[in-house]
């Protein structure tokens, strides 16, 4: 349970985990081009779930509107660089303040709510995201999307090459893993944790609840931000689905088959997933029953999850926390 | 005038099927204290059984029928295996829980009915139009009206007027203190889930011949029923009825006279409910504590 205190043993398993999603990704984008975006999309779901495990699993609550900052992130991104002629590093940054400033409008007032409140008010927010890019074809292009964008070449390496693309990856998902485990030993982290364990004694020591859950809510959108981003780098596309709920849901399920209560055990979750889908859906059409049962199981009869321990989220929060 | 009457009307009959799907849903959180989110998933296994059976039978009475049955099994054995063990779960524990059953169901919908949207005929009495001043009203949608009509009246009966509603209100107060007072607390609880479930169900066979019968469906009902019941209020059929009609007759109007703003209302409705009102209109303060 106690992750976030400073414990080399534990911080050990953390960076294990880490090490070995980047072998299996690397080794699968030694093979060929396929496997290399496939390996990108296993690594650019990882970043997503990890961004809302910052919610989930350290402060305790759980949010269906993530896939807001991943979409906006990807369409600020495409639409950047195809309409206005930004360059793409102004394009990322941009994009990163947009989700930034979303996710404080969205924190800011379902954080006003507790338990149900909260996951109603986030799923209402990501509908009316969502609404909207459909409805909003003249910008989004509706289900269609934002086509024609071609991810320009920067020195020597050319972002349309999928090897290029899965190193850019790879190189930001250990930076963001790596960036989340020093955060959660800041005085900010702590906090966070303190939160989650003990919301009442937090706030009789003086800490503002709501202004925890705030930052590190903003922290967890811009995370989920910058997989948008990697997403529109790596299919070069962008399109109002990504806005759907089911996005979130996807997340979800991956940070629960990884463990709630690590950093990078999401990651491992998200990189199943992706190849459950990939390879399940060719072979056998009705994958998605197989993750739902073992959702159910893993919840009702394996507390501690598949990889690591998913106990940290469902002994700690009580009923209509 | 002509628009207004056709797009109110058009408007109830959405608030029936919103009501049929909303209120059972209700029902399970209000008094089982059960956030179930596999609930549409339900309403769009009541479409296809009534495809099937309809098609089998060839008669829409009988169609409904089968589906009735086949929804009492499908809610009784989905109590039997994992919503009784849910009572006492946590609300998290609650939403994943279903939320892996909508997973499970659509596969399962996906391998019996296949990927193309299925569609059911009007029963021939009540195929055509009523012509109301100039506005010509499909008399199915007058038919969809008055069965919402009939479950409203049944429901309140019921849950209202009786020893049944009692012993319900009683396992909600207190599940431990009912349970010593040699009230069955379980069978209470596996009658009201499958009742959600039929109800559930027969929303999505009547409302099979206007919005058909899809994978997907279940998701798009789902998103549709929380928002009926959050801004009606969580745990109360009034406030499900409530939530029903302003939503049917929002959405209807809105779209005939300012379609492109529509879709958005009712997401903004909805948070603001949740933050001004967080137990929304005709709340149950007692459900959602």
């Amino acid at each position: 349970m106690a992750f976030w205190v400073t414990n080399m043993q534990h911080n050990k398993k953390e960076v294990a985990t880490l090490a070995l999603v980047a072998l299996i990704t690397i080794a699968m984008a030694s093979v060929n081009p396929y496997y290399a975006s496939l390996a990108s999309k296993g690594l650019i779901a990882g970043i997503f779930a990890l961004g809302i495990n910052v919610i989930v699993g350290h402060t305790g609550l759980l949010p269906f509107c993530h896939a807001i900052f991943y979409a906006l992130g990807a369409y600020v991104v495409i639409a950047g660089q195809l309409y206005w002629d930004w360059n793409l590093v102004h394009a990322v940054l941009v994009a990163l303040v947009v989700v930034a400033f979303a996710g404080a409008v969205v924190g800011a007032i379902s954080l006003r709510l507790g338990g149900l409140g909260f996951v109603m008010a986030t799923l209402a927010f990501g509908e009316l995201f969502h609404t909207i890019a459909l409805r909003w074809r003249s910008v989004t292009g509706g289900s269609d999307g934002l086509i024609g964008y071609v991810a320009p070449q920067i020195g020597m390496f050319d972002l349309n090459t999928p090897l290029v693309v899965f190193s850019l990856n790879l190189v930001c998902l250990v930076l963001i893993s790596g960036l989340c485990l020093r955060m959660l030993r800041t005085p900010f982290g702590h906090g966070i944790a303190g939160v989650r364990e003990n919301a009442q004694r937090m706030e009789a020591l003086g800490y503002s609840i709501y202004g925890i859950r705030l930052q590190a809510f903003i922290v967890s959108a811009v995370i989920c931000g910058c997989a948008g981003v990697l997403m529109a780098l790596t299919d070069q596309y962008a399109a109002a689905d990504m806005f759907h709920w089911a996005v979130t849901g996807d997340g979800i399920v991956s940070i629960l088959l990884g463990g709630v209560s690590t950093v990078t055990g999401p990651l491992v979750g998200a990189l199943l997933l992706v190849l459950l889908r990939a390879f399940g859906s060719s072979y056998f059409a009705y994958w998605h029953l197989l993750v739902g049962v073992v959702l159910i199981v893993v919840v009702l009869w394996m507390p501690k999850g598949i990889v690591g321990s998913m106990g940290g989220l469902l002994k700690t929060t009580q009923k209509g926390v | 005038m002509t628009t207004l009457i056709s797009s109110v009307v058009n408007g109830l009959a959405a608030a029936a099927i919103l009501f049929f799907i909303s209120s059972g849903l209700s029902l399970v959180f209000g008094f089982m204290n059960i956030l179930n989110l596999a609930h549409g998933s339900l309403f769009m296994l009541g479409g296809f059984l009534m495809v099937t059976a309809t098609v089998k039978t060839g008669s829409f009475l009988a169609g409904l029928g089968i589906t009735v049955c086949g929804m009492a099994l499908i809610g009784a054995l989905l109590h039997l295996t994992l919503i009784r063990r849910l009572v006492r779960a946590t609300l998290y524990e609650q939403i994943l829980v279903t939320f892996g059953l909508i997973y499970v169901i659509s596969d399962c919908a996906k391998w019996a009915w296949g990927p193309t949207i299925r569609s059911v005929e009007v029963p021939e009495l009540w195929d055509g139009v009523f012509k109301i001043a100039d506005a010509y009203i499909p008399k199915y949608r007058i038919l969809l009206i008055i069965s919402a009509f009939v479950v409203v009246l049944v429901l309140w009966l019921v849950l209202e007027n009786s020893r049944i509603g009692d012993r319900v209100k009683a396992g909600v107060y207190n599940l431990s203190v009912a349970s010593a007072l040699g009230i069955n607390v379980d069978r209470l609880f596996s009658v009201l889930f499958i009742s959600s479930a039929i109800l559930a169900g027969i929303g999505g066979a009547l409302g099979a011949p206007i919005m058909g019968a899809y994978l997907g469906l279940d998701l798009d009902i789902l998103i549709s029923a929380l928002i009926v019941v959050i801004v009606g209020g969580l745990g109360s059929v009034r406030g499900a009825l409530l939530g029903s009609v302003l939503l049917g007759l929002g959405e209807s109007i809105g779209k005939t006279f300012a379609p492109e703003l529509a879709a958005l209302v009712p997401y903004i409705v909805m948070l603001v409910i949740l933050v001004a009102k967080p137990d929304g209109l005709l709340g149950n303060k007692y459900a959602t504590q």
